[in-house]
């Protein structure tokens, strides 16, 4: 049986809900939506009770051939917005032109500018909370005031007026309605009093719209294409192989499966799946003299910027540092053990970002077409150069704290950031998707969220994914797509 | 020459001997009580509260329970460590894991609800879980926002 709808979106999180939200603001009030999702709807209050974000175990679906690279995604309605940590920093003016300012890596296809105004909207949709100031032009305020610094991280202000700041954050720093102030717990995946935005207290007014019609526990195995045509979508429900089909077909599900089910679609591209990437995160600890941390109001206080833009990006990559404020979480923070001097210490996130290699990739299970296979051979050099001035960084954040010793500095596994594998552009040659997520051939496909990102900026993602949804859906009522 | 290689097989097998017979002996709570009375000597520790909390600490098995034996097995080594010589790898991984517990254990106590007094005795208040939210304040150090 095949039912038709003016529209079917597959995926739930941050790409798919944002970009339902402006599609029905733009559709007609007759227009019929199928949303699939593969996972089950799990509350928060199940999230807590299970220690998990998921009933859907994102092992159970990919073969990790690099086991020591970690990828964290959440599956289920409402994606990764259910385990994220609120990180919503725009990305920098420079990160869309690496190419033409600084002779490395390549352009994006659109330009800060362009994406400022949807910066703004998702802004306000999420209640965001951030500064007075910025390290990026902005047209309008955040919505809700500052999280409370640290006190490393106010010597670092007073120091770096233009390189330190308040993190932007989904971590409410005032009740919104629907969420209540952070209280600095430090597990932000699993908060205990939903103080951070997710599509499920946040977003979920699209998915009730009578339009709408939602399908639970839907996994997508394949785009039907007719020509250049999509035609709809394959999935498996309750076991059985079923059919929708659509004048326009929506894929956001992930860095990860977007790629996967193009590739089992047959729908070839040579760049697609290639160029996995995430920002290389590094964690630095820092022992100090007489200054206490972990004291500001949120799980990350502090955004430093001061070794983002400038020239270095020439040679190596730019880095964003957040500040963790909590003594708790196992690998991002403890107390010292000496007599009255738990606190004195800083712990740092710094993240660089990343140059895709194509030798990173998604593909298809041999063995089990319906598992995603990561390869994972490493970070670019360029990334690495950024991660050798660590030293160098510390010491001109010791000017500005009384740094006595560096306890620790160490890779992390994940960032949790996956991008890369359905690249943007505008040569198809060098690209699977336009400026405005289509696809270059099968134009009544969109293809949204970080799987788009031709290059990893420091910054989080999350805000670039969701303002990028709400530029696509605004362009497929401009004319710029041909199937409207 | 024959009697050396006597001397140093029998040394071997006993020093084997007796690490094996001191892992066989050892236990996870015991490290950690051995972690907590070293680096925290300057608090007056309640002893049931530190044997419930090392309890509960093996129970949810976030430490693993090897590298505590490995602890227990060189107590007395370990008890001789001051936190000044922790400069290695593998030092600083042990003073990682001392921090650990130690984090766990003083959130887990009232000792900085009650204002880090050091001359009263830290009572164990039920194992540190933010999640959960059994204690009021889920990071202590943490500051309210200001206007």
């Amino acid at each position: 049986m095949t039912d038709h709808y003016d529209a079917i979106v597959v995926g739930t999180g941050f790409a798919g809900a944002f970009f339902l939200m402006r599609y029905l603001e733009r559709a007609s009030p007759t227009a019929r939506v199928l949303v699939l999702e593969r996972g089950k709807r799990d509350s928060k209050g199940w999230q807590l009770q299970n220690r998990r974000n998921s009933s859907l175990n994102l092992e159970q679906l990919i073969v990790n051939n690099n086991p020591e690279k970690e990828w964290l995604m959440s599956l289920g309605f409402g994606g990764s917005s259910n385990a994220w940590w609120g990180g919503a920093a725009r990305m920098m003016p420079g990160d869309f032109q690496l190419q033409s300012r600084y002779g490395v890596g390549i352009d994006w296809p659109l330009s800060y500018e362009e994406l400022e105004t949807y910066y703004g909207d998702v802004e306000a949709i999420m209640a965001v909370s951030g500064p007075a100031d910025s390290p990026m032009p902005r047209s309008r305020p955040f919505p809700l005031r500052p999280h409370r610094f640290s006190d490393p991280d106010t010597l670092l202000k007073k120091k770096f007026p233009d390189g330190w700041y308040h993190p932007a954050t989904t971590r409410a720093s005032a009740p919104t309605g629907s969420r209540s102030v952070c209280r600095a717990a430090g597990t932000c995946e699993l908060c205990p009093v939903d103080a951070n935005f997710s599509i499920d207290n946040g977003l979920h007014r699209p998915f009730a719209d009578p339009r709408v019609t939602m399908q639970l526990q839907a996994a997508v195995e394949e785009v039907e294409t007719i020509g250049d045509l999509a035609r709809g979508v394959s999935y498996t429900s309750d076991g059985q192989l079923r059919r929708a089909t659509a004048d326009l077909v929506v894929l956001a599900a992930s860095a990860l499966f977007n790629p996967h089910i193009l590739l089992r679609s047959g729908i070839t591209h040579g760049l697609l799946g290639k160029r996995l990437h995430e920002q290389m995160p590094v964690d630095v600890c820092l022992n100090l003299g007489g200054v206490k941390g972990y004291n500001g109001s949120s799980t990350i206080t502090g955004n430093g910027y001061l070794f983002y833009e400038g020239e270095h990006r020439r040679q190596r990559a730019a880095c964003l540092i957040e500040t963790w404020n909590s003594p708790f979480n196992y690998n991002r923070g403890a107390l010292r053990t000496e007599r009255g001097r738990w606190t004195e210490r800083a712990y740092f996130r710094f993240m660089f970002d990343d140059l895709p290699r194509a030798d990173n990739a998604v593909t298809v299970n041999a063995a089990n077409p319906r598992l995603a296979e990561l390869t994972f051979n490493g970070y670019s050099d360029y990334a690495q150069r950024g991660m050798n001035r660590i030293p160098a960084m510390v010491n001109t954040l010791a000017t500005a704290l009384p740094v006595e010793s560096i306890e620790s500095i160490s890779v992390a596994r994940s960032t949790s950031h996956i991008q890369g594998t359905v690249v943007m552009g505008n040569d198809p040659a060098t690209s699977v998707v336009d400026r405005h997520l289509i696809h270059h051939r099968i134009r009544n496909l969109a293809i949204l969220g970080a799987s788009a990102f031709p290059t990893a900026s420091p910054a989080y993602p999350t805000l670039t994914i969701s303002a990028l949804s709400l530029w696509a859906a605004d362009h497929l009522f401009t004319g710029s797509a041909s199937y409207v | 020459m024959f009697k050396r290689r006597q001397f140093l097989a029998a040394f071997i097998a006993g020093l084997t001997g007796l690490v094996t017979w001191r892992f066989i002996g050892s236990s996870d709570e015991n490290a950690i009580i051995a972690v907590l009375q070293k680096r925290l000597d300057y608090l007056l520790l309640d002893d049931n509260g530190l044997h419930a909390f090392a309890r509960d600490l093996v129970a949810r098995k976030v430490m693993s329970s090897n590298k505590l034996r490995m602890l227990d097995v060189a107590g007395p080594v370990y008890a001789q460590l001051p936190v000044t010589s922790y400069g290695n790898a593998l030092t600083r991984a042990v003073r990682h894991g001392e921090e650990r517990i130690v984090t766990l254990y003083l959130l887990s106590s009232d000792f900085f609800l009650t204002g880090a007094d050091e001359t009263r005795i830290v009572r164990y208040q039920g194992y540190y879980d933010p999640i959960r939210n059994l204690h009021p304040i889920s990071n202590p150090f943490a500051r309210p926002i200001t206007n």
